[in-house]
């Protein structure tokens, strides 16, 4: 069994991403202090590796949780918990070329997303301090949310000038009332757990020390349903959603207004304010 | 010169491509032009357009040649997006409340093709062939486009035209609907004009109410965030390929091009 490391830095050969399964429940747990547990193209592929094995073992449910992560001193999160869940999408990764889409249907961490999403196993979200950019998308595709009380989700692209992908934006049509959904997206703000409780976004709240015991005490439940059944009702629920299908043309009207974006001015002042540690001066070109 | 002729008469637009020389291919300065003719035609309360072309005087001739394949860009940029003007016009088309009749002699390529498709009745005559050509450029063709074809041909047939880049013989494409009337040469123009006419005289409000009806059931073939994303992995894959860059060369040396799959 993993136990949430306390120690600051995992010197475990087991690498940035560990999995173990242990009565019929996988735990794959995000170890990469250093990055923060940024989905590189790397860290979202070695996700996608447990999780895949996981649904070929004897896994009846799935566990995506993170080892914490203690930044007290980092004055970028100074306002959020001292914990980083994920930092989300590695800023690093997105292309400058200003013609390459930043987000694309291929890349690792989509496949990891699709994967969880579409997976016929039951996945919780296990989540103790902030949650960032990626991380949420993450945690929206899973099928139940666990936190602590000083998690917080913030969607952040806006701030970076990064023009959201369709599929990211449809993973929380439903999660969040459209009103708040357009605070979270258009002014990148934080919400907390109680919020998002509230709104029915998160499952549970619990004590921090209980996080690993409520979560696996909610998987040991899931374990008690049929498996052929929650893979009906998951799938069913799934193409529900999808049924939100726009016409191609408005598909192709998406794509230019994206496309526009990423090859601005703004983008790349977003994406230098960040590696800078300033606010970015968007011009709207 | 103007590259489009405009002539209205008894509420009818006479639209002319009329860049023969440069076998009335679709520019960005023949679209812009034949845009701003769309936009004369509804301002002056034009009941139908008429759109056809200058073929010079070679017989038969190209009514249109297609794309500008000088202005496809090839710099890994996706080739055929929402705002390029061609697909510009071809929204035009399909959506402006006049109904537009094709009136074609001759050779269809490529995105004129497209074009011809997108107009709401087409009459041509014995010498027209109709071809797709993108698959042979290399060119991944976009999924609006495609959706256009679905609805005027049978799948098969649009399967084979996408995929062999062959002219489908105006008899069968007479056959399965897509030309409404096929005649003589000789009679294109009084044929043309007596079906404009009958269009003319019916309910001008009644005929904008069915266009916008059947182009919003036409469009309506809908599709998932999902499964648009991944399509555009598979355009991208196709347009950031050596393939595109040998398809376009092999085009401007008038040669058989040679795909290799990547």
């Amino acid at each position: 069994m993993i136990q949430p490391s306390k120690e600051k830095s995992p010197t475990t050969s087991m690498g940035v991403v560990e999995l173990s399964i242990e009565d019929q429940v996988g735990y794959i747990t995000m170890n990469d202090y250093k990055h923060r547990n940024r989905f590189s193209e790397q860290f979202s592929s070695a996700m996608l590796q447990a999780f895949i094995e996981c649904e070929q073992s004897d896994c009846r449910v799935v566990v995506i949780q993170a080892s914490p992560i203690d930044i007290p001193d980092d004055d970028q999160h100074k306002h959020h918990s001292r914990f980083v869940w994920s930092a989300g999408h590695d800023i690093h990764d997105f292309p400058t070329d200003q013609k390459s889409d930043p987000l694309i249907w291929e890349e690792s961490y989509r496949q990891l997303t699709r994967q969880i999403r579409n997976s016929h196993l039951p996945v919780i979200c296990a989540i103790q301090g902030s949650v960032w950019g990626a991380g949420c998308d993450l945690a929206a595709c899973c099928d139940f949310i666990i936190a602590t009380n000083d998690v917080t989700f913030a969607i952040t692209p806006v701030k970076l000038g990064i023009p959201h992908n369709l599929v990211g934006v449809a993973n929380f049509i439903h999660a969040f009332p459209d009103h708040m959904l357009k605070e979270i997206f258009l002014l990148a703000k934080p919400i907390n757990a109680q919020t998002a409780q509230q709104f029915g976004f998160v499952n549970r709240i619990v004590l921090s020390k209980n996080l690993h015991s409520k979560t696996r005490e909610f998987a040991e439940q899931l374990k008690t349903v049929a498996p052929l059944c929650v893979n009906a009702v998951k799938t069913e629920m799934n193409m529900l959603r999808d049924a939100t299908a726009i016409t191609t043309d408005q598909a192709e009207h998406l794509a230019a207004i994206r496309r526009r974006a990423y090859r601005s001015n703004d983008y790349i002042e977003g994406l230098s304010a960040f590696f800078e540690k300033r606010s970015p001066i968007f011009k709207g070109y | 010169m103007s590259l489009i002729e405009m002539k209205i008469e008894h509420h009818i637009a006479t639209l002319s491509l009329n860049d023969p020389t440069k076998r009335n291919c679709l520019s960005t300065e023949l679209i812009q032009q034949l845009l701003h003719a769309f936009d004369a035609c509804e301002h002056q309360h034009v009941r139908v357009i008429i759109l056809r072309a200058n073929t010079g005087n070679k017989k038969p001739g190209v009514w249109s040649a297609g794309h500008n394949v000088k202005e496809i860009p090839t710099d890994k940029q996706d080739p055929v997006t929402w705002n390029v003007p061609y697909v510009t016009l071809l929204r035009k088309v399909r959506h402006s409340l006049t109904p537009v009749i094709a009136q074609i002699d001759g050779t269809v390529w490529g995105g004129a093709c497209d074009l011809a498709v997108s107009c709401d009745m087409i009459v041509a005559t014995t010498n027209v062939t109709f071809a797709i050509t993108p698959a042979k450029l290399g060119l991944p063709y976009n999924t609006v486009g495609v959706s256009h074809f679905l609805g005027c041909l049978p799948t098969h047939i649009v399967k084979e035209m996408f995929m062999t880049a062959q002219p489908l013989p105006v008899e069968k494409a007479h056959n399965f609907g897509l030309v409404n009337k096929l005649v003589e040469p000789d009679q294109l123009e009084r044929e043309t004009k007596h079906l404009a006419a009958r269009v003319a005289s019916m309910a001008p409000l009644c005929i904008r109410v069915l266009k916008a009806e059947l182009a919003k059931l036409s469009d309506a073939m809908n599709i998932s965030a999902d499964d648009f994303e991944h399509i555009q992995m598979l355009r991208r894959e196709a347009f950031r390929s050596v393939d595109f860059q040998e398809g376009i060369n092999a085009f401007h040396e008038k040669r058989e091009p040679n795909f290799k799959g990547y």
